[in-house]
């Protein structure tokens, strides 16, 4: 499987966007999220099979050249032909976005607040698709972010140490703490946090960031991953 | 004048000149940047050219300091979130993302204007408390008055359609969530519901674009001869010795990125002579692992978790089995050599041991390569090696060769197939291999690592993690589906107390053998990067900084460290040669920007908004205007000094 070519979308820090898509010469496009565009905790593979959306798009990309082609989402090309290859990349990354191959979706789970002031949380990863998402969190790089009740930041702290990667209802280990995760889809786990919530703060978000191995089926190396979860309500 | 001086005194005379023009509306001509930030279809990065429109206010008020204010009028304006060639689109549609119509005045009401008011306030947090105007007034018959002018930056929000402002912005509602289709955040719109998908706060992003409207450009992805050109505008004096340094380092920098990969293969190819001395260990391992199991299994602290959740979980007549039934689970009917057996041989797989030892390894090439540059008269940088350089080392590149004799020589050579290992290989792979011989010693990783206490803190965790779990699978599911009954037999409760304490036990046990393989590795691999480190430096100061007498001293270089420091030094004076004279703004003063193989981006508040690190000269166009228009007779030019 050989690749035709490469589209990328990029934003510079502090937005980040991290997205890549890839048709091959088997007649899929492949796109994969690192740091997703949309308003989503979702990262990993998605596969578009060979017949999916407008085969001109396809026509139009793999006549651009092998790429990489790179957008800055910030700095939106202003020649027609690069306009052309973004638009018709952006309809094929949204029909592949629709076939997630091995994903997964983080969320943020709160419990109510105990006499003591903390707060139960718990940091949840669903793998989605067709087959098992592969990852682990770098826990110095994540945090978890305090919220008011309109979504705007109050305060944000480290994670404490991690002592285990995420655990299944059954109390089955999924990994994602020093070792890799392996979440087949469907299956989702959890990891148990205690927190402080500061005064103020009426939902939990938070920013998880690790690496993703194989986010690109020629790609083997793990790559860097960066999502924040949607706010939690925290309960009274 | 100098009569005048005499006459009733210098300061009198400075004051009166003071009040001529206190105020003065600042629109410079629009200005352009260059930004490497899109891919040649080799890798390299790629120029674009970007235009912004520097207007403000500038006010002095005397000598107690001085005001710049930029007026942003928010408005209102909905964009097209139609995809024009999506199936069903009536013809016409435009391009996604499209502003529709004319702007609007925001309501009086709409929460929009006080979340703006807030957005403009906040934005200029970052910029106050930081610029200072330094300067001198020249006395005639005593010593000159040194002044301090306090720079207060303001963004007064305008809402009115008519109203002079600065700069315009679209605000949009809550109910438009930025990053969905044709809702692309851009400094002409904001969104109030960002969604999750910026990871940084509107103060900060409004900041960087405040800097924009004083004229100051971005500054990240960067060509080498563009951060030449930043570092003599910000420190002209060491700009030379600066650069050379962050020639070297970025000389090294391509040298670490182009032999990562081969690196890695050579490490997983020579992976087996690792895989077996660890595994070599196991029984020693699940011995330590048995008895931590053991105690560590009956610790209050996973007793009580056990505790809890199966009293949670119980019909009330069922609770006070729970105590002895948690004792059971955990001591009679717990095979802790079973789990310790299954854990171990699942963290000492040669599949689980490759891929960790591999991942990590990886993970050691990438912070190395990530770590910042601190740039004499600069501050901190990043060096952005581009996808051109590591490919000149994947197979069939120039620099094929030699990396693949670095990466034997360093790493090891890959045991030859259908032959045992007899020694461990030199290298990486041998001091890999070597580290499992140290576990029998006393204070050894295995001893330390490998405890009561650290199962137990694993099972306790563990076990949290699937009440959470738990947890989280009631909660989703659908409104009004009853809650899963309690258990009310006691053959139920057995059962998954049973469950529980076996699988979170795994998992423990597990994870400790994990950890013990990690924090064995993890010193030995980062010093290997380090050790590559070091052996490139020697050779890119070999050639770069050493005089020629001094060369000889240094002794015979490895001759394929000599092949690729000459290889990437070469792409880099190459990527120099192309783009020299270009300055900070090639593509704006009509000149080529010829793609490069490395980028650098500024770490302060108009680079990369790692920090919000402000500079001097950053303020150089505006400290113009000032002692152009605001400056009297008798004062000298005034100089930005910045905290």
């Amino acid at each position: 499987m050989a690749r035709l070519t490469t589209i990328e979308w990029h934003t510079p820090p502090p937005t980040s966007v991290d997205e890549v898509l890839v048709l091959y010469d088997d007649g899929t496009a492949v796109l994969g999220v690192r740091r997703p565009r949309h308003a989503s905790a979702t990262v990993g593979r998605y596969v578009a099979l060979g017949g999916t959306g407008d085969p001109k798009d396809r026509d139009v990309l793999i006549a651009a050249g092998p790429g990489p082609h790179s957008f800055d989402l910030l700095h939106l090309p202003t020649v027609a032909a690069d306009q052309a290859v973004l638009a018709a990349a952006d309809r094929v990354a949204e029909a592949a976005r629709e076939n997630p191959y091995t994903v997964v979706t983080f969320g943020a789970g709160t419990g109510p607040v105990s006499s003591e002031g903390l707060l139960p949380a718990a940091l949840l990863a669903t793998g989605a698709g067709t087959d098992a998402v592969e990852f682990e969190l770098d826990p110095p790089a994540c945090s978890a972010q305090f919220l008011d009740a309109d979504g705007q930041a109050v305060a944000w702290v480290e994670l404490p140490p991690l002592e285990i990667g995420f655990m299944t209802p059954d109390a089955e280990g999924l990994g994602g703490v020093v070792q890799g995760a392996h979440i087949t889809p469907g299956v989702f786990g959890a990891i148990a946090i205690d927190l402080r919530p500061p005064a103020g703060a009426s939902q939990l978000s938070f920013l998880v960031a690790g690496w993703l191995s194989a986010v690109l089926p020629d790609e083997p190396r793990l790559s860097r991953f960066e999502v924040r979860t949607d706010g939690t309500p925290i309960p009274v | 004048m100098l009569a005048l001086q005499r006459a009733v005194g210098n300061r009198a005379v400075a004051t009166m000149m003071g009040t001529v023009a206190q105020r003065v509306a600042v629109q410079e001509a629009t200005r352009t940047e260059t930004l490497y930030n899109t891919t040649s279809s080799g890798g390299q990065a790629t120029a674009n050219k970007y235009t912004m429109n520097p207007s403000y206010d500038m006010s002095r008020s005397g000598d107690s300091g001085v005001t710049v204010t930029v007026r942003i009028k928010f408005l209102s304006q909905s964009r097209n979130s139609v995809d024009p060639n999506a199936a069903g689109s009536p013809p016409g549609t435009p391009a996604l993302g499209t502003l529709l119509g004319s702007p609007a005045e925001i309501p009086a009401s709409d929460p929009r204007r006080a979340w703006a008011t807030g957005v403009a306030a906040g934005g200029v947090a970052h910029w106050n408390g930081r610029l200072t105007l330094v300067g001198e007034e020249w006395n005639l018959l005593e010593d000159n008055t040194r002044k301090r002018l306090p720079v207060t930056f303001r963004s007064v929000p305008v809402f009115g359609i008519g109203e002079e402002a600065d700069s315009q912005i679209i605000v949009h509602p809550p109910s438009t969530v930025a990053g969905t289709p044709g809702q692309p955040i851009d400094a002409g719109n904001y969104y109030m519901n960002k969604g999750t998908r910026y990871s940084g706060d509107d103060n900060v992003i409004a900041a960087h674009e405040y800097g924009h409207l004083l004229g100051i450009p971005d500054e990240y992805s960067q060509s080498n001869e563009q951060l030449n050109a930043l570092i003599h505008q910000a420190a002209p004096g060491s700009a030379p010795s600066a650069r050379a340094a962050l020639d070297r380092t970025t000389v090294e920098r391509m040298v670490l990125s182009a032999l990562q990969q081969p690196m890695i293969d050579q490490l997983v190819s020579a992976m087996p002579a690792v895989t077996e001395a660890l595994r070599a260990r196991r029984k020693a391992v699940k011995t330590k692992m048995a008895a931590a199991a053991k105690a560590g299994v009956i610790t209050p602290e996973v007793r009580t978790e056990l505790r809890d959740q199966l009293t949670a979980a119980s019909e009330p007549g069922l609770a006070a089995s729970v105590p002895g039934v948690v004792a059971f689970e955990t001591t009679a009917n717990f095979s802790n050599i079973t789990n310790a057996d299954a854990g171990v041989e699942a963290g000492f797989s040669a599949a689980a041991l490759t891929r960790q030892i591999r991942d990590r390894y990886d993970k050691a090439f990438d912070t190395a390569l990530g770590q910042r540059v601190t740039v004499a008269g600069l501050g901190s940088v990043s060096v952005n090696v581009k996808g051109s350089v590591p490919a000149t080392t994947a197979a069939g590149g120039a620099q094929a060769a030699p990396a693949a004799g670095l990466a034997s020589s360093n790493v090891g050579a890959a045991a030859a197939p259908g032959l045992p290992a007899i020694a461990p290989p030199p290298g990486l792979v041998g001091k890999l291999a070597a580290l499992p011989a140290t576990w029998g010693a006393a204070g050894s990783a295995v001893e330390t690592g490998v405890t009561p206490a650290a199962f137990s803190a694993k099972m306790a965790a563990a076990l949290k993690g699937t009440a959470a779990a738990a947890a989280r699978a009631a909660a989703a599911l659908p409104p009004g589906t009853p809650p899963a009954p309690r258990m009310a037999r006691a053959q139920a409760l057995y059962a998954r107390a049973y469950q529980m304490v076996t699988n979170a036990a795994s998992a423990a046990s597990r994870q400790v053998a994990a950890e013990l393989v990690q924090t064995a590795v993890a010193p030995v691999l980062d010093a290997g990067v380090s050790d590559l480190q070091t052996s490139i430096a020697a050779e890119v100061k070999r050639i770069m900084s050493t005089p020629a007498s001094g060369v000889a001293a240094l002794g015979t270089p490895d001759p394929n460290m000599v092949a690729m420091v000459a290889a990437m030094k070469a792409r880099l004076d190459a990527d120099k040669t192309a783009t020299a004279g270009g300055g900070r703004d090639p593509l704006g003063s009509g000149g080529p920007a010829p793609a490069q193989d490395v980028t650098y981006s500024y770490q302060g508040l108009m680079g990369s908004n790692a920090t919000t690190a402000l500079r001097p000269d950053q303020f150089a166009p505006m400290v113009r205007q000032f002692n152009d228009r605001l400056t009297t007779t008798f004062e000298k030019k005034f100089t930005a000094e910045v905290k």
